[in-house]
């Protein structure tokens, strides 16, 4: 072995942790850090019972009883199974309006108006976190998104729809949950373009899940 | 030499008998054990503090008036908030400019009208609204992990509060009404936050309340001078 070939080795030697330092070192900032808590709450089998209300529509408004079943494969995605609701509508003062100042009578009694609706949806829940209330308590909540169809009976005919929505979950238990709905209902009544309806929708969650798991379902 | 060893053992000695003395507790003043339910064991919370605070907060909304049958409307809202602590702000003002669709109802009565010889009926719209001194309150602060990879702070708010409403093709053309609703603020920055809100506002002209329902969406700027 040469003067040379010692010298070079040496200098390699004294190079390797100059180059194991060069990777600590950060051109701005430090990276940023989050620690992810673990879920507290997870869903497996949810049953829903709820009061809505159709509040869009000028001739009445719906007032709705609502069911539904959920399937939460992950943290992440759930399949709402069925969701079902029957609505009873009530009427506004517009009939009566149109025929007091206009002297017109609104045929049929003011359009046909939606009765029942089931929907079968897919449901992405990108959102979970806690939230202080007054810097006293801790509630969990969850932010999900709706998206799926079925069927929708207006006046005497069913046609299909198209459920849009956002939704928050509140926990009181891991058993019980409160969620608030907001969904648009796309109703296809005569061609392809839909009218709109307003869902908002107030419920409580029953979940049962085998509590004794720790990983998500 | 093995009577110096004994002297040093027996100096040691007595060095360590005042602290094992000073280690044995006295009984008078022995603290009684605590049970789980005296530290809260099982319910103990800690409250993160706030990563975001607001102060004065100017808000840039877009979004409608959906429920009236002769017309929708388009709005365009600006607003100002003085945020007093985590949980209470005044919405000193809040602007709206409606820019209003008529429905095929409206159009229809019209039709109606003109084809029996009358004038077409004067349907009133909501030109404006302005929602002063509203009070608002702030009981849910927190944050919410994305697909469990980033953090988003997030904040609920309830606010009630006196509103004007200027109306158009009507000759009750200015009244006065209450507005109460709820929203929600998810911060993008420490400097802007999305906004969503959700109102019922009632408003009283000669004959009987009138109610419109306000959707809005938007950012919030936070103009904090400080951390």
């Amino acid at each position: 072995m040469n003067r040379t070939t010692v010298s070079l080795l040496v200098l390699g030697a004294l190079a390797l942790p100059r180059a194991a330092l060069a990777q600590l070192e950060f051109d701005n900032e430090a990276p940023r850090v989050f620690s992810i808590q673990e879920r507290p709450y997870r869903l497996g089998h949810e049953f829903q019972l709820g009061l809505g209300v159709l509040p869009l529509d000028a001739f009445y408004v719906g007032v709705t009883a609502t069911a539904g079943y959920s399937y939460h494969f992950s943290d992440f995605w759930a399949w709402e199974i069925a969701g079902g609701s029957y609505s009873l509508d009530f009427d506004t003062a517009l009939k009566n309006d149109l025929f007091s100042q206009y002297r017109v009578v609104a045929t049929r009694g003011g359009g046909t108006r939606i009765t029942t609706f089931a929907t079968t949806s897919l449901v992405v829940k990108p959102l979970f976190g806690k939230l202080a209330v007054f810097n006293d308590d801790v509630v969990y909540s969850e932010t999900f998104f709706v998206a799926g169809l079925g069927p929708l009976h207006k006046g005497n005919n069913w046609m299909p729809t198209i459920d849009l929505g956002v939704g928050f979950r509140f926990w009181t238990s891991p058993v019980l949950s409160w969620r608030l709905d907001i969904r648009d209902l796309l109703v296809f009544e005569s061609g392809i373009v839909p009218a709109n309806s307003l869902f908002v929708l107030v419920s409580a969650s029953f979940n049962y899940r085998d509590l004794n798991k720790t990983k998500a379902p | 030499m093995r009577r110096l060893n004994q002297l040093v053992l027996a100096a040691f000695l007595a060095t360590l008998a005042p602290a094992v003395n000073a280690a044995e507790p006295n009984k008078d003043d022995e603290v009684p054990g605590l049970s789980d339910a005296d530290m809260g064991a099982g319910s103990l919370e800690v409250i993160q503090n706030r990563k975001y605070k607001l102060l004065h907060e100017v808000s840039l909304l877009g979004g409608g008036l959906p429920v009236d049958p002769y017309y929708k409307g388009v709005t365009a809202t600006l607003g100002y908030t003085l945020h007093f602590t985590d949980f209470f702000a005044i919405e000193f003002v809040q602007f709206t400019y409606s820019f209003d669709v008529d429905t095929k109802l409206k159009k229809e009565l019209i039709r109606v009208a003109l084809s029996q010889g009358a004038e077409a009926p004067p349907f009133p719209q909501i030109a404006w609204i302005a929602d002063v001194a509203h009070v608002v309150v702030k009981p849910l602060y927190g944050k919410e992990a994305v697909f469990n990879t980033k953090v988003v702070h997030l904040e609920t708010y309830g606010r009630i509060g006196p509103t004007f409403v200027r109306r158009t093709g009507s000759t009750d053309s200015f009244a006065f009404g209450f507005d109460a609703g709820f929203g929600m603020r998810f911060w993008l920055r420490e400097w802007v936050a999305l906004r969503f809100d959700l109102a019922e506002m009632v408003y009283f002209l000669s004959k009987k309340p009138q109610q419109a329902l306000r959707l809005d969406a938007g950012f919030a700027f936070n103009l904090r001078g400080e951390d």
